[in-house]
Order: structure tokens, then C-alpha cells, then sequence
């Protein structure tokens, strides 16, 4: 007689939206293995249809509070496609310090509030911060150098305001410039340290395959512009991404699923720095490997190791790019309205966010497509869940399975947006 | 020299912008002026989270003022400090990223003012307009006189 075990856990908290894991055991094998995200379809690509493009800009930054700059600067880009702007050399450094400020961030977010408490075996960040005071505050510096990295361009760091098409709205005056570059000296040293800890963590071993991907530049890190390569070949402009990229519906989830070549890939920063890693800045790199990592690493645990690396990148960025600041003529290009279709992708903290739009002749947003990180990682998250949760034993008690499944979900980056606790889960045994 | 920073939070939109507000009160009272920015400093912030923390830094009293969701009786006044305002969670704050957490986190960080109170009113979540409802324009002059008498008390002591 076939044993069938349900693993139940109604509600995953801690991360981006409502979601729930529903997992079906039988005869000691996964037989359906879900992750629902049963959060309520918000519409926002419907929303946009019939506004202008400066609206586009405060809209899309609503979608996520955790990295609205990632969504302005997609869609921005996608807009200069249409209307034909090349963003001044100005533009486009600040734009790179914009995206500095929302990576480190979230980033130091992510270590100190959701994955360092999994890894030395707290239950929460307050928890930890009574045995890890010092890390901790320095974790809380380097989240507000982010948030001020952001501010100084988007005059707030929740839901900005400086971006316009063709620049900002106004440029840092150089007084500002220079206060906060004595911080941002501090803040690499900070990010070196982190990093240097985190390399003495025990971090489960474990190898899967899976391909990875994000975008790639022929002279820097990749943050705002790129081609969509993987490290199995894949190099495309990103107006082919419908060309390569499928999403698709399924009964059990709101968010649309998307493969690649109908297989499932990884985005984010382990992505980024598998497929990047000759292109960080030599300090980080000669860290890096002083420490003994070799990337590429195919362990979703290092997902951490990754943040940190790209937290040491955004204040050598954030550095070189301010040292040579100059006060610019104007912080912004005028551009003529016309008729079109632009495509936009970027690298949000979480990995590629893929923006399409049509725009008619008036500026007028005719059709909208908005492709996040969270729905092309989804199913890279089922199928790890499927291989670590076997691997581990499907037979182990049900706090376990669960505990696992949340320390292996938070390696994906969840959004700490409004809980205090994970999972709910229950499980049944027939 | 003893710094009281008063710190409202909330947004531009219906009982939520109670904290600015209340904020904006203050910083028109005249008994008030002798001391900014010296002794005492005005903010309004929005979802501050956890760099609420940072807002702290130098203080030696903090006043934290936000709207409140809780029994549903709209313009009810509330203030908790010390051990009370660990006793308030997710469900009582209408900002959902947790003043307390960003609190606990603090206390545990050893990094807390010497007095940190929060006055608070039970707003309407669903009154969506630029003004504030009905229920809490009535209570709030109440709740502006309790922050100024409070203020007025420590500043005697600065």
C-alpha cells in the first residue's frame, strides 16, 4: 500500500507577496511539488495602458518597495529606446550609482535580516543581534549608505522620485557629493569585513545543476545595460528575449511562470557573478580569491557569499564613480515625443526585470509587459526544493522539512516587505 | 545638552498622514521655537523600517508619532513606552514594516534613546481622501496638547 505524505505549509511569509509550498510525498518520492503564490493578480501592466511616460516612472516604482529604482530604470530605458535618447555620460553613471544605492540595500538586507539568523541558528535578526551586536550595526551602516546612495539622486530611498526620461530631475550638488563619499570609503572597508566573515560561515555543501543567467557587458558588471546571456551560451539582445524566454500559466499560481528554452534558470546574484566574476573590479576579485572561492559555484547556499561580493562591487563603483563627480550642465535630455515599441532590461537585486512597451503618438502607453525576477525564478526554486528536500530525507519530521524549505526559499532573496515570522506549515500523513 | 527629536510617520494620503500632521502642529507652536533645532528636532518620515534606527543617533528622548489600527475605535489616543512597545505588533501599526521590530532590534543593539515613547490614533484605513476624517480631526488637537505637554516636560529637564 503506497504511503502518501502531504507537506502543507499554507502561508510563506518573509518573502515578496503570499505564497504557500504544497508538497505531496509518496512511496518515498515528491510526486507534485507547488509553490503557490496565490497573492491577487495586481494588474499593474492594465493600469499603465493610457498614461503618459512620467506616470509610467512613478507607477512602476510602486510595484516593488524594495527595489523601485530597478523598475524605473527598466522602464526608462525602454522609453529612451522608443523616443530615440542615448542617455548623456552623466546620465549613465549616475544611473549606475542609483543602482549601486538599491543593491546594497537589499542585499544587506537579505544577510543581516533573513539568511545570516538561518545560518547561525537564530531565530530572528534580533535575536542574533544580541550574540552579533557589531555585525549587525555594521549590517545597518551598510543598509543605510544604500538607502543614501539613493536618496541623493531619488530624493527619498522608498518609491524615488528624481527619475525622468533622459536623466533626473537634478543633480547632487558637490558639497553633498563629497559628505557622502567620506562614508562610502568606510562603508568598502565595512563590505571587505563582511565579506571575510561570511567566508568563515559553515555553509551546507551541495551541487545541482542548473543554468544560470543574467546580463552581461563588454566592459563592466552588468547593473543597467546588457545582453541576456547564460553560462550554456545563450547571448541575445534583449528584444529577442520572447524569441528565447516563455511564460506560462499554471492552475496553482498567479504569477506567471517563466522558462527558457522550457527549462527553468537562475537569476540573481549568483547568477550574476557565475556568469560576471572576470568582470568585477580587481579589489573584489583579488579578495575573492585570497579567500578561496572559485566561481562559478552551483550552490544556492553562496547566494550569500554573492551578496557580499556584490556589496564590496557597488562601493568601488560607488566610489570611482563619485570621486571623478562633476556638477553637469543639465541632469536631464529633452526628448520629442513619438510613436513605438522599446524594450528595457536591467538587473534588479534579484535578477533580470524585463520591461516592453508601446507607446503611441502622443507618449501614451498603448500595451505594457512586465517580466520580474520573482516569476523566472520560480520554477528554479520548485525544482531545488524538489532535489535538496529528497536529498535531505522526505521522511524527516515535519519542522525540519520545513525549516529547510524556508532557509533554501530565503536563498532566492525573499522581500522582507511585512512579516515577522515564515511558515505556517502543517503536515498530513496517510 | 539633551536632544528630543520628534519623529511623525506616514504619507500625504487620508488618516495615514496623522503623523505629519501632528508633526506640522508642532512645528507651528510658538512655546516650541526657543528650542529648534537645538534641543529639539521635528521629522516626518515614510515606512522608515529599520533605518528608523539611524534617526536616533544623538538623542536623548525620542517621540514617535503614528497612525493606528487596531480596535476600530477611530480617534482613540494611545502612548506606550518602555516595555509596552514591545508588546505591539504587525497587526497594531498601519505601517507594516514594524516600529517595533525596528525597536526590539535597537534594544537588543543596545542603541535606544533614553525615553522613547509613541503616541499613536486609531485611524480609518478606509477614509481615502487629502484631509483627515471626521472622528480623528476631533481627537486630534487632543493628541497635538498631550505631545506638547510632554515635550515641554522634558525640555524643562534639557
Amino acid at each position: 500500500m503506497n504511503k502518501i505524505t502531504t507537506v502543507n505549509i499554507p502561508v510563506l511569509t518573509r518573502i515578496e507577496g503570499e505564497t504557500a509550498l504544497h508538497v505531496q510525498i509518496s512511496d518515498g518520492k515528491i510526486q507534485s511539488l507547488e509553490l503557490r503564490i496565490y497573492e491577487p493578480p495586481r494588474f499593474f501592466e492594465k493600469l499603465l495602458v493610457g498614461r503618459g511616460v512620467q506616470e509610467l516612472l512613478d507607477i512602476v516604482a510602486r510595484i516593488c518597495g524594495l527595489c523601485p529604482v530597478a523598475y524605473q530604470m527598466s522602464a526608462v530605458q525602454a522609453i529612451e529606446n522608443i523616443v530615440g535618447i542615448k542617455p548623456s555620460a552623466w546620465v549613465r553613471n549616475m544611473r549606475r550609482l542609483f543602482y549601486c544605492g538599491e543593491w546594497l540595500q537589499n542585499h544587506s538586507l537579505h544577510i543581516h535580516m533573513l539568511a545570516l539568523p538561518d545560518f547561525l541558528g537564530y531565530a530572528s535578526a534580533i535575536d542574533m543581534a544580541k550574540d552579533y551586536g557589531d555585525e549587525v550595526r555594521r549590517g545597518l551602516r551598510l543598509q543605510k549608505l544604500g538607502n543614501d546612495l539613493i536618496k541623493i539622486l531619488g530624493a527619498r530611498s522608498v518609491h524615488p522620485v528624481g527619475t525622468l526620461v533622459g536623466g533626473f530631475s537634478h543633480a547632487p550638488p558637490k558639497r553633498e557629493v563629497k559628505d557622502l563619499l567620506a562614508h562610502l570609503y568606510q562603508g568598502l572597508d565595512d563590505a571587505e569585513q563582511l565579506l571575510r566573515w561570511l567566508a568563515k560561515l559553515e555553509l551546507p555543501e551541495q551541487s545541482q545543476k542548473f543554468v544560470c543567467v543574467s546580463l552581461s557587458h563588454s566592459s563592466e558588471y552588468p547593473m543597467n545595460e546588457g545582453k541576456i546571456v547564460s553560462d550554456e551560451g545563450l547571448d541575445i539582445e534583449i528584444d529577442q528575449f520572447d524569441a528565447h524566454f516563455a511564460e506560462h500559466q499554471v492552475s496553482y499560481s498567479n504569477a506567471l511562470k517563466c522558462l527558457l528554452h522550457g527549462k527553468s534558470y537562475l537569476l540573481g546574484p549568483l547568477a550574476r557573478v557565475n556568469c560576471n566574476f572576470s568582470l568585477l573590479p580587481s579589489n573584489v576579485k583579488q579578495l575573492v580569491k585570497e579567500l578561496g572561492f572559485q566561481f562559478p559555484i552551483k550552490n544556492m547556499f553562496y547566494s550569500i557569499i554573492a551578496r557580499a561580493i556584490e556589496s564590496m562591487l557597488c562601493f568601488s563603483e560607488a566610489i570611482r564613480i563619485l570621486e571623478c563627480y562633476d556638477y553637469p550642465e543639465s541632469a536631464f535630455s529633452l526628448y520629442e515625443t513619438q510613436a513605438g515599441i522599446g524594450y528595457g532590461c536591467t538587473e534588479a537585486p534579484r535578477g533580470l526585470l524585463w520591461h516592453r512597451f508601446e507607446l503611441d503618438k502622443n507618449g501614451l502607453i498603448q500595451s505594457a509587459r512586465i517580466v520580474p525576477p520573482t516569476s523566472q525564478n520560480q520554477a528554479r526554486i520548485e525544482e531545488d526544493l524538489h532535489d535538496s528536500l529528497t536529498q535531505l530525507g522526505l521522511d524527516k519530521p515535519e519542522n525540519e522539512l520545513r525549516k529547510y524549505s524556508e532557509v533554501l526559499i530565503r536563498n532566492y532573496d525573499p522581500c522582507i516587505s511585512c512579516s515577522t515570522h515564515f511558515l505556517d506549515m502543517r503536515v498530513s500523513r496517510k | 545638552m539633551k536632544l528630543t527629536r520628534v519623529i511623525g510617520v506616514g504619507s500625504p494620503f487620508g488618516d495615514d498622514q496623522l503623523g505629519w500632521k501632528v508633526v506640522e502642529a508642532l512645528s507651528n507652536e510658538i512655546t516650541l521655537q526657543a528650542y529648534i533645532p537645538h534641543l529639539l528636532q521635528l521629522k516626518k518620515l515614510d515606512r522608515p523600517g529599520l533605518s528608523l534606527l539611524t534617526e536616533f543617533q544623538q538623542c536623548y528622548s525620542v517621540i514617535l508619532i503614528d497612525a493606528i489600527v487596531n480596535d476600530g475605535n477611530v480617534g482613540k489616543i494611545y502612548r506606550l513606552s518602555g516595555h509596552e512597545i514591545a508588546s505591539i505588533n504587525n497587526r497594531v501599526t498601519s505601517h507594516h514594516v514594524s516600529i517595533a521590530d525596528a525597536l526590539e532590534l535597537g534594544k537588543a543593539l543596545n542603541i535606544l534613546p533614553e525615553i522613547v515613547i509613541i503616541y499613536g490614533m486609531e485611524i480609518d484605513p478606509k477614509h481615502l481622501s487629502n484631509s483627515l476624517s471626521e472622528q480623528v480631526s476631533l481627537s486630534f488637537g487632543g493628541l497635538v496638547n498631550a505631545i506638547n505637554q510632554k515635550l515641554r516636560e522634558l525640555l524643562s529637564h534639557a
